[in-house]
């Protein structure tokens, strides 16, 4: 099975773009695309977002100079494509609904539900009201027990930078779940 | 850091949030994000290919380069430019010409012209003299009333 940097070497020579590309995608879209959908919900706007960021690969896989592993660049415009995204839904809601900035409303109260089922809308709702770089950074070590070292690069941080925001959405969602 | 270091750090940050939300519920949550349809990603590979061919920029038969089309407008420029001055250089001239009146001549400027084109002049009649065969002497003779004797 031929390495990443193999695949991208064989993409930037034009000795089968697409295959070397197709096998770049089977590779690592999984991965990103539920990193997308953690942060998004949305089924249809992490297609959305996950079809944006691989047409921006193939559109710059051309430049890449591996400085990089390929997984690093590739969750970087996630990233980057991500936020822009919620920072764009965000201005629409506000638009629509002012009163939106007072909080995530939408699930029902906690307090009716099973143990188990309280835990679970509790943990949803801490999720959804971290701010979107916390929110990142926890779902990357958390789910995909990524390094601080790539959790730095992808974000644009340092490494203690990245452990900070960790360790940051960690203390607010205890403080959201406190406060249910 | 090396990899065990890190596998512990990994460990304690996972310790952590599984303190706070059970394991259980974290998986669960994760089990909800992860269910998608059965051939979403193969289908998603076919998507994204035709996208790419749809947003992939098609480029011109013929394409210009940068200097070139720089250098196409600096010669078209000079060509206006110079038709114009030309232009204006000609109506300058014709100016000139129409500002200039017999006043401005002098009087031995003017003879000089009349002299040299009088003897031309001269030249001319003398030519068409003998052409005709017409001697001045014989215009000098007066005419008959009987105009039409041919005698």
């Amino acid at each position: 099975m031929l390495k990443d940097q193999d695949l991208i070497i064989q993409f930037q020579q034009s000795l089968g773009k697409e295959f070397a590309f197709t096998q770049l995608v089977k590779r690592h879209q999984q991965k990103l695309f539920y990193q997308i959908k953690r942060m998004v919900q949305e089924p249809a706007d992490a297609d959305d977002i996950a079809q944006q960021v691989w047409i921006k690969i193939w559109n710059n896989l051309d430049g890449f100079k591996m400085e990089s592993e390929f997984s690093t660049w590739l969750f970087r415009i996630a990233y980057n494509e991500t936020l822009n995204f919620l920072q764009k839904q965000k201005k629409r809601t506000l638009q629509n609904f002012p009163e939106a900035h007072l909080g995530y409303e939408n699930a029902s109260s906690v307090s009716n539900h099973p143990k188990s089922t309280k835990i679970q809308i509790a943990l949803e709702r801490a999720i959804q009201q971290l701010p979107e770089k916390q929110r990142f950074v926890f779902m990357l070590r958390y789910f995909e027990e990524m390094n601080y070292e790539k959790i730095a690069t992808i974000t644009g941080t340092t490494v203690g930078g990245a452990k900070a925001n960790f360790h940051q959405a960690l203390k607010k969602m205890e403080e959201i779940v406190k406060k249910d | 850091m090396s990899q065990k270091t890190e596998n512990t750090t990994l460990s304690a940050d996972k310790a952590s949030v599984e303190a706070l939300f059970s394991t259980a519920s974290l998986t669960a949550y994760d089990v909800k994000i992860k269910n998608v349809a059965p051939d979403y990603f193969t289908n998603f590979e076919a998507k994204l290919l035709v996208q790419i061919a749809k947003s992939h920029k098609v480029k011109p038969f013929f394409t210009i380069p940068k200097w070139s089309k720089i250098a196409i407008a600096a010669s078209i420029i000079s060509l206006i430019l110079t038709g114009y001055l030309f232009i204006q250089n000609s109506q300058h001239n014709t100016d000139l010409a129409n500002q200039i009146t017999l006043q401005d001549i002098s009087t031995a400027e003017m003879d000089a012209y009349l002299n040299e084109n009088e003897s031309l002049v001269e030249i001319d009649w003398q030519h068409e003299i003998n052409k005709e065969g017409k001697n001045l002497e014989t215009l000098k003779t007066p005419i008959s009333k009987d105009s039409n004797n041919t005698q």
